[in-house]
């Protein structure tokens, strides 16, 4: 059986950056990834947009991905490509060893190891899982299907496009299309408020004046074989559709751009806790589940990003716990935990060590103007003109404020109105 | 007579606040207003007389592991443009192997930019 000091499953850009920080600080990694080629998500992004905090530069996600292949290359770092992981399970060995077994045309793979880096990303949510009825007819594609159709295999899908969900890939998707020669009827969002980015709503949207339709949803697909056009209806402030409000839009292609959610299937089979709004595992500020020793969650797994940068640097916090945890060995900790208040919809991580400096990814529910996030229990708050669900708050609380928090077990925090 | 000043509001995308900028242009002379700080007026002027875009697209590879290879321009162009760089890349075909940051065409429509691959494209024969 062989052993590595750590496994990683998903070489994306968080996979990737665990296991280049690993390579860094002495211990050697397995990146099992099950696509035909390292690199995940970005190989399909040809906008800009990618790195600028990482790497200080505006880069397309093909750029700065090749960019970080070119350093697991020059560094050494193993990694298998087409290995599909099946299961996880605990080691016969004993604790804390996982045993890891994968498919690959190469064979069957089974390797053990005391510490796992999920970085596995996320999916996208299907036509199925938002309320449309209808035919199961051809011309529905996710926003990712649609760019890997034009932008690796050089195929249109269609000519008269009809996008539901205003989510950044949603809305990049739609001046692809336009700048191809097809043409985007409308986008179609049944929040009140756009989904993605000002920034994609201004040069995908405004730029290539495509319609975006808030508080709509598409109800029902029409069409023989081909989709030949989507019915909307619009909704109140509850989201409840408001009746005679139906519209057809006649359209030839559907792209689904309905958001991402964490692929968590192997984690679930381990019994992981998972948090209900990320739709991710529950997990301290080393990024290491709170249920399961020695299993570190980064990236889409853990909680949908908006930037790659931020994938990144949960891929090296993964990396650090996980070199804590092989140097020091288990070592009992208490947590405090982080309660939601009034108009946040997630946080990540969910529990704090207060060992050290955490970096706190969260989203509030809905915009506001002029707001502080507060953290009553360490009186710390953090000012901001502008929240908005499209865009992750990311904050840092530093060692020193959160070490009178031991005594207690709960951190508040909250959107308050300055 | 001058000519009539030509209104338009634009949404500031320099940061998330998203200021809507008010923006009268007549002749060579801008006024704005509705932004809240002076990168917001900045980009409203740029935005107003000049706006730029980095153009990305595919571009046909014969040879290629995969059929075409992402390209960009390697600086902003004319936002006009934009479309125009679009369908002229529809038109060329580059050939495998090709790495990242080659340059496939030069100095495009006149732009000063140069089109360059942004993916790395292996040759199989």
């Amino acid at each position: 059986m062989t052993r590595y000091d750590t496994i990683v499953i998903g070489g994306g850009p968080a996979g990737l950056s665990a296991a280049l920080k690993l390579k860094a600080k002495g211990f050697d990694s397995l990146v099992i990834e099950s696509g035909d080629r390292i690199g995940g998500i970005p190989l399909q992004c040809i906008h800009p947009g990618f790195g600028l905090h990482y790497l200080g530069e505006d880069l397309t996600g093909t750029e700065f991905i090749h960019r970080l292949i070119g350093m697991v290359e020059d560094q050494g770092v193993e990694y298998r490509v087409r290995s599909h992981v099946v299961r996880v399970k605990p080691s016969r060995t004993g604790y804390p060893y996982k045993r890891i077994e994968a498919v690959s045309p190469y064979g069957f793979i089974e390797v053990e190891t005391p510490i796992l880096i999920y970085t596995a990303g996320a999916r996208e949510r299907t036509i199925f899982e938002i309320g449309v009825t209808g035919e199961r007819l051809s011309g529905v594609f996710t926003a990712g299907e649609a760019q890997a159709y034009m932008d690796i295999f050089g195929i249109l899908p269609g000519s008269r496009i009809v996008i539901i969900g205003s989510g950044d890939v949603g809305l990049i998707m739609a001046r692809r299309f336009a700048l191809e020669g097809a043409k985007v009827e409308a986008v179609i969002e049944m929040m009140p408020w756009p989904g993605g980015l000002t920034r994609n709503i201004v040069q995908c949207l405004l730029d290539y004046d495509i319609p975006l339709l808030l508080s709509r949803m598409v109800v029902r697909l029409e069409g023989k074989r081909r989709v030949e056009g989507v019915v909307t209806v619009r909704v109140d402030e509850d989201l409840n559709p408001i009746p005679g409000s139906e519209e057809l839009i006649e359209c030839d292609t559907v792209v689904v751009s309905a958001g991402l959610t964490p692929n968590v299937r192997l984690l679930e089979g381990l019994g992981l806790a998972m948090d209900p709004s990320t739709r991710g595992p529950i997990v301290d500020d080393y990024l290491e589940s709170i249920t399961y020793q020695g299993i570190f969650i980064a990236g889409n797994a853990l909680v949908v990003n908006d930037l790659v940068d931020y994938v990144v640097e949960q891929g090296e916090s993964a990396a650090e716990g996980a070199s804590i945890l092989l140097y020091e060995g288990v070592k009992p900790r208490s947590y405090v935990r982080i309660t939601k208040g009034r108009n946040v919809r997630l946080i990540v991580p969910q529990y704090l060590s207060c060992e050290k400096d955490a970096v706190l990814y969260m989203r509030v529910q809905k915009p506001e103007y002029d707001v502080k996030v507060c953290f009553e229990e360490i009186s710390r708050e953090f000012r901001y003109p502008v929240v908005r669900p499209a865009e992750m708050i990311r904050l840092t609380l530093r060692r020193s404020d959160l070490e009178d928090l031991r005594r207690l077990d709960s951190l508040t925090v909250e959107v308050k109105r300055v | 007579m001058s000519i009539d000043a030509v209104e338009r509001r634009l949404t500031c995308i320099v940061c998330p606040i998203g200021c809507i900028v008010t923006v009268r242009v007549s002749g060579d002379r801008l006024e704005a207003s509705g932004y809240l700080c002076s990168r917001g007026l900045d980009y409203a002027r740029q935005e107003a007389l000049d706006p730029r875009r980095i153009a990305i697209t595919v571009v046909k590879v014969r040879y290629g592991d995969i059929p075409v290879v992402s390209v960009k321009t390697d600086r902003p162009i004319p936002r006009r443009f934009v479309r125009e760089v679009a369908k002229l890349a529809a038109y060329i075909e580059a050939e495998a192997p090709i790495e990242l940051g080659q340059i496939l065409l030069e100095d495009i429509l006149g732009t000063g930019a140069n089109l360059v691959a942004t993916r790395p494209v292996r040759r199989i024969e």
